[in-house]
């Protein structure tokens, strides 16, 4: 008996949208509409719209399926497409550049231990970025979105916003850093929760 | 009812609204944009082997040993246009390069350096082969006109106190050059001219570059290089000598 739609790896869903059965790219995109959702609202910052925005994000994934390696991650895939589609919606909404071409932090970046954050209370870094995310500068704000809210690793945030993996590491550490202090005392408040 | 955004898409799809790219459309943009890679990383390295070229046929590489004035010398005479537009077409690479994994999860720093030190062995290496200065000889003679502009070497600025001549006599403290254009002038060798050494090994006939200060017909020389390169009596041959002067 055949697996269920339901069971199915994304790549082998995407390898069948692929072969002409573009009926399953509604499992596609339930599967990721709602993380899609969290994205969009966290790394724009708006409420209204999002439903568009995240509508695009998934008909450009449609539109160039065929491109997919299907070696590759789904998910990493996916996200570059929303990065690239949220980048734009920025620049549309802000009317300004959201990201330089040239980044200091991308030229030589220092290695960063990958468990930094060892020690940190996750819950009390999740409360800050409800708090204070929008606070936060875009280049720092992706990756924190992407590592503690998505749960991406390292490699894939660096393939996603195609920057080298020890510039993900300092990012996250001073976006860290950055939530604290815009935090203040709170942030070392045991009552604040 | 409110519609997901999946049911609204499939309905999309449905209608024909939305469609997939087909899969030559992703080949061709491949196709191009690796053409595009190769014709950039291709046009960098031949620019960057022609400045090497040119400055070995020009003796621009010499002027170094000359001391601080000669340095400054080198420095004037740097083709800084062709070099800008090799730095330019790095930046380009390295901006297309980036699309590639390999490339972007290593920091910027390090692909650059890979893309320099490339480009640098493989212009050495090709201004090393006979390429440049047959097209050379043939923009001289009036061939390859497509490379004209290129190849006749005004990339190099021309400098006063720079002299091509041959030979014609020695002297005590120096010796007679003729220009190419029938000007004859004295070489007056010190203890400040450059590689003093090798000076008594010109002779009769040779050819030569001497940079120095003129007085008349007199040239006060801190600098003397014997030319053996056929590049470089092509280079100073090219036109004539006032032109070369100013």
């Amino acid at each position: 008996m055949g697996q269920k739609t339901s069971e199915k790896a994304d790549e082998e869903i995407v390898q069948m949208v692929q072969l002409g059965n573009f009926e399953l790219f509604g499992e596609l995109v339930k599967r990721y509409e709602a993380k899609m959702k969290r994205y969009a609202r966290k790394f724009l910052n708006i409420t209204e719209d999002i439903e568009d925005v995240v509508q695009e994000v998934f008909i450009k994934t449609y539109q160039n399926i065929k491109s997919f390696n299907l070696e590759k991650k789904f998910s990493s895939w996916l996200y570059r497409i929303a990065h690239n589609e949220f980048v734009n919606a920025l620049k549309k909404h802000k009317r300004r550049k959201v990201f330089s071409f040239f980044e200091l932090d991308i030229l030589l970046p220092y290695s960063v231990a990958k468990n930094d954050d060892t020690g940190i209370d996750l819950e009390r870094i999740r409360q800050a970025i409800d708090k204070c995310l929008d606070k936060l500068e875009i280049k720092y704000r992706e990756p924190i979105i992407l590592y503690y809210l998505e749960e991406l690793s390292y490699k894939e945030i660096a393939d996603i916003l195609r920057i080298p993996i020890s510039t993900v590491g300092i990012r996250l550490k001073r976006g860290r850093e950055k939530l604290k202090k815009l935090m203040g005392n709170k942030f070392y408040d045991q009552n604040y929760r | 009812m409110t519609k997901t955004i999946g049911e609204k898409i499939l309905k999309k799809i449905k209608k024909g609204k939305i469609k997939m790219k087909p899969k030559s459309y992703f080949i061709l943009k491949t196709i191009l944009f690796v053409a595009g890679i190769v014709f950039a990383f291709l046009l960098t390295i031949f620019l960057a082997s022609f400045i090497i070229f040119l400055l070995r046929a020009s003796g621009v590489f010499n002027f170094p040993a000359l001391g601080f004035r000669g340095l400054g010398m080198f420095f004037a005479s740097l083709p800084w246009l062709l070099m800008l537009f090799v730095i330019l077409f790095v930046i380009i690479l390295e901006f297309l390069a980036r699309k590639f994994s390999v490339v972007y999860q290593r920091p910027l720093v390090y692909s650059i350096l890979g893309i320099v030190i490339i480009i640098l062995l493989l212009g050495i290496f090709i201004a090393r082969t006979p390429m440049h200065s047959k097209l050379f000889q043939g923009v001289q003679e009036g061939k390859f006109s497509v490379f004209g502009p290129l190849y006749k070497g005004r990339h190099i600025k021309s400098l006063d106190n720079v002299y091509f001549g041959k030979v014609l006599n020695l002297a005590d403290n120096g010796f007679e050059i003729e220009t190419k254009e029938g000007e004859i002038f004295s070489i007056v060798i010190s203890s400040e001219t450059r590689p003093f050494q090798s000076i008594k090994y010109i002779k009769e006939e040779d050819t030569v570059i001497v940079i120095g200060d003129k007085d008349n017909s007199t040239i006060k020389a801190f600098g003397v290089h014997k030319i053996t390169d056929e590049d470089t009596i092509r280079f100073y041959r090219r036109k004539p000598m006032r032109d070369f002067r100013r």
